[in-house]
């Protein structure tokens, strides 16, 4: 009061007043706008955001990123169920809880976002949107896959695993532990990948950033496949220390990069390391400072490495390979299991004179169906289930191998064409109808599997998703007289290739017949086990 | 002359009943022979009367009448026919010849030659059969139950009978070892019951394995068959598929794996071009069970090489 009389003759002069109106209104104003903390005087972004940003983008205009979702914040248009990363950023700094609605965060209180989380998941068929519920998910783990033969994959790849529980049965009891971990049909893997979009890998593309990166979605079991049988290589699963509501924001997080984040590709400085380091510094704010996700340019070995020693990690659990195999946490590669069929065949059938494993894979298909089958062989593996797995289990890694063969030939053949680069020189070639079957069966599916997909502001709405249930390949591209056009078209595309169209040919029959040999012995062992189970 | 004939005639009609009866008893038979049927030859009871048309003396009572007349040498065509003469009643009877048929003498030679000709067959299968043919001893076996080329012998019938089950089970046996199931099956028998081989259980037990071993090979054939057939309409298919999954996953690897340079946009082309040219419908139903059990294939090393793995239990609870 003292102050105000003393100004008193200074509020008769105009230009005073009028200045004093301009602040008391802007005043007004501010105190309408939610304002930060008291306590906050920084609008800049720290380097929490900035790590957030570069999980989505791989040159973030971080100002201009800030700006923007500060807003968002201040107006409440920051949705926490579509930019979890960003919500949970602004909660955690100015500590206001949004007060619209289902606005929440867990432990406020007011409800949360319980909607299931998107992810668009590549089985071998077809692309398809999994609606994936937090609560289900029982542990994140991070997924090392060790070094392989190639020269270019002696570091290995990480990635991570969501260990899906089944759906709660009809008395909606939960899942134990135990359930969860078996149930590999359904678990997930979400790592960072080259999204190649030609016929064969340009490792120069590779190398310099030209392709697309981003967080794929794939089934375990496919990886596992890959990486355990095809390619003998052993996978450690580690659980990240985590407590439930962690977890469950961890997820749509993992869901909102995995929808929005679109960068290049490297295999120095941009891989799979490199780019899951910087999703977990995002993605576990608090431990950011740990070093083992601070190191630049880092190599998958050395990340799991420094990960497993970086306290992130329930590490323990792999100290003990045997029993980490039993619990799920070690996949080791699947070489000692044939090895161990080899050997047993070797000594229980006669005529089997292979010198080693893969002189027996490489002998022809209908040579070694011809020795399975032999009166005494026939007789020995239906006395012996065990024997007969063997045999079963041999023949399906055969299987596996054929069908790499087959297309790394396909991939060759086609990538010389051109068919990818210049397509419509090739249509050029085709009449009218292989025009029209070359279109519909061969160019559309490639160019949906080449397009990587639009990227979104955050977790897509399900209006947003496209649906993606049908197969790449369509099924009318088998039907009437779409084969024979199809096969006018590879008829015109292998011509000056035909020595490769050989071994393509020789590949896809030592394939069928590797598959035949399947599915007898399969039926033979179903056979046995149930005259054993019914004697 | 109108006078006279009258009277011949009265003479003529009385004159057997004017004669003594002592001096003609029987009647006359005219045998008549018209157009190609003259000229033949005509027998009264087997007595050449000469060539016909002609009028024969006969006694009363029953008369056979031939007429044969040669076609070539060794055929003829013949006519007969019996007539029941009365005294002093004058018959006609006209001779339809036959179609030309072998002579009596002819039909004979023809007999004795093939007499002849079965006892030299005979005797070739006689020597045939020695060498344990099954088919010439059971002609030689027939052959002398039925006296054809053979003189009947039911003691040699029986000695054949026996040699013939002994040469049949070598057939079979023969059969056997080169795999005939059929010949298997028989061979079982004959072990059993001693037919044409010594009972020999033994023998019976190791063929009846061997038999079972080939009907599952071949019920595994037959499989192997059919399937091969369905995997020709929907394999190409598969190998599409499993291309698409093997490249893929290679495709996206974090490393450039030295053992994969493709990308898995290439996996999605039909497959089954490269290898048959049938243009073949999709079956969903064996797409499926082909699925499954490629499915299995990821669980299938690691639960067989380790069932206390992890993956042991989750192959488990699928197969559940």
């Amino acid at each position: 009061m003292v102050k105000i009389f003393l100004l008193a003759p200074l509020l008769r002069a105009p230009l005073l007043r009028a200045r004093l109106r301009q602040v008391l209104l802007c005043g007004m104003l501010l105190c309408c706008i939610q304002q930060p903390a008291a306590a906050d005087t920084n609008d800049m972004p720290d380097t929490a955001y900035t790590a957030l940003q570069w999980a989505l983008s791989d040159r973030p205009d971080v100002p201009a990123a800030f700006r923007a979702d500060l807003t968002r914040w201040q107006t409440q248009h920051l949705d926490i169920c579509r930019q979890p990363l960003q919500y949970r950023y602004f909660y955690s700094r100015f500590a206001r809880a949004a007060e619209a609605g289902n606005h929440a965060m867990p432990g406020t209180g007011a409800p949360a976002c319980t909607e299931p989380v998107p992810f668009m998941v590549q089985t071998p068929k077809k692309l398809e949107t999994r609606w994936i519920d937090p609560s289900r998910v029982r542990a994140i783990h991070l997924v090392y896959a060790g070094k392989g033969k190639g020269s270019a994959s002696r570091f290995g790849h990480v990635a991570l695993q969501l260990i899906i529980c089944p759906a709660p049965d009809a008395a909606e009891t939960e899942a134990s532990d135990a359930a969860c971990a078996s149930n590999l049909r359904e678990h997930l893997l979400l790592g960072f990948m080259a999204h190649v979009d030609t016929f064969e890998i340009d490792v120069l593309k590779g190398l310099s950033g030209d392709y697309r990166a981003r967080l794929f979605a794939s089934p375990f079991l496919d990886a596992y496949r890959g990486y355990a049988i095809d390619e003998f290589r052993e996978l450690y699963s580690v659980p990240l220390k985590l407590s439930n509501s962690q977890r469950g924001i961890i997820i749509r997080e993992l869901s909102q990069i995995h929808w929005q984040y679109s960068g290049e590709y490297s295999f120095f400085g941009n891989n799979c390391a490199s780019l899951l380091q910087r999703a977990l510094r995002a993605l576990l704010p608090t431990k950011a400072g740990r070093p083992a996700l601070h190191d630049k340019r880092i190599r998958p070995d050395q990340l799991f490495q420094a990960l497993l020693h970086s306290g992130l990690l329930e590490s323990e659990h792999i100290n003990n390979k045997t029993e980490a195999e039993k619990q799920g946490y070690f996949f080791p590669s699947t070489r000692p299991y044939y090895a161990k069929a080899f050997t047993g065949l070797s000594r229980a059938l006669e005529n089997f004179t292979f010198p080693d494993l893969e002189s027996y894979l490489a002998t022809a298909p209908v040579q070694r169906a011809a020795m399975l089958m032999s009166e005494k062989n026939n007789a020995v593996l239906e006395h012996d289930p065990h024997l007969g797995e063997a045999a079963l289990i041999l023949e399906e890694l055969s299987l596996t191998r054929e069908a790499r063969r087959f297309s790394a030939g396909l991939a060759q053949m086609l990538s010389q064409s051109g068919m990818d680069k210049h397509p419509e020189r090739f249509r050029a070639r085709l009449d009218t109808a292989q025009q029209e079957v070359f279109d519909r069966c061969l160019l559309q599916p490639a160019k949906v599997l080449a397009d990587p997909g639009p990227r979104h502001n955050g977790i897509p709405l399900p209006a947003d998703i496209p649906v993606s249930d049908a197969p790449f390949l369509s099924a009318s591209c088998m039907e009437g007289d779409s084969p024979r056009q199809l096969k006018a078209v590879l008829t015109v595309l292998a011509k000056g290739n035909e020595k490769r169209w050989q071994a393509i040919d020789q590949a896809a029959d030592n394939w069928r017949n590797t598959i035949t040999t399947v599915m007898q012995l399969e039926a033979r062992l179903s056979a046995a086990k149930s005259a054993a189970k019914n004697p | 002359m109108k006078k006279t004939t009258p009277v011949l005639f009265a003479v003529l009609f009385a004159a057997p009943a004017l004669l003594p009866a002592s001096a003609y008893a029987g009647s006359l038979l005219r045998v008549a022979c018209y157009d190609d049927n003259e000229g033949a030859t005509i027998y009264i009871n087997g007595v050449n009367k000469g060539e016909c048309s002609a009028d024969v003396p006969v006694s009363a009572g029953s008369v056979t009448v031939q007429a044969r007349k040669m076609v070539d040498a060794e055929h003829e065509r013949v006519w007969q026919k019996t007539v029941e003469m009365l005294d002093n009643v004058p018959k006609r009877v006209e001779v339809q010849l036959s179609g030309p048929q072998l002579t009596a003498a002819a039909q004979r030679q023809r007999e004795e030659q093939a007499a002849k000709q079965r006892q030299a067959e005979a005797q070739a299968d006689l020597q045939t059969a020695k060498q344990n043919d099954v088919a010439a001893i059971e002609r030689v076996i027939r052959r002398y139950q039925q006296g054809d080329g053979l003189k009947a012998d039911a003691g040699q019938a029986k000695q054949w009978l026996l040699r013939l089950e002994s040469a049949k089970a070598a057939r079979v046996l023969a059969a056997a070892e080169g795999g005939s199931a059929e010949a298997m099956e028989d061979l079982v028998q004959r072990y059993e019951q001693g037919n044409g081989v010594t009972q020999d259980a033994a023998k019976a037990r190791q063929w009846r394995e061997r038999l079972a071993t080939i009907h599952t090979q071949k019920q595994a054939e037959e499989r192997r068959t059919t399937l091969l057939a369905k995997k020709k309409e929907i394999s190409f298919f598969e190998t599409t598929l499993w291309a698409i999954t093997g490249g893929k996953k290679l495709a996206q690897r974090d490393e450039m794996s030295g053992s994969t340079t493709f990308s898995f946009i290439i996996l999605y082309l039909p497959a089954w071009l490269a290898m048959d040219a049938a243009s073949v419908p999709f079956k969903i139903s064996e797409q499926k069970k082909i699925d499954k059990e490629l499915e299995e294939l990821a669980l299938r090393p690691a639960a067989w090489g380790n069932p206390d793995s992890l993956i042991a239990r989750a192959a488990q609870q699928s197969a559940r």
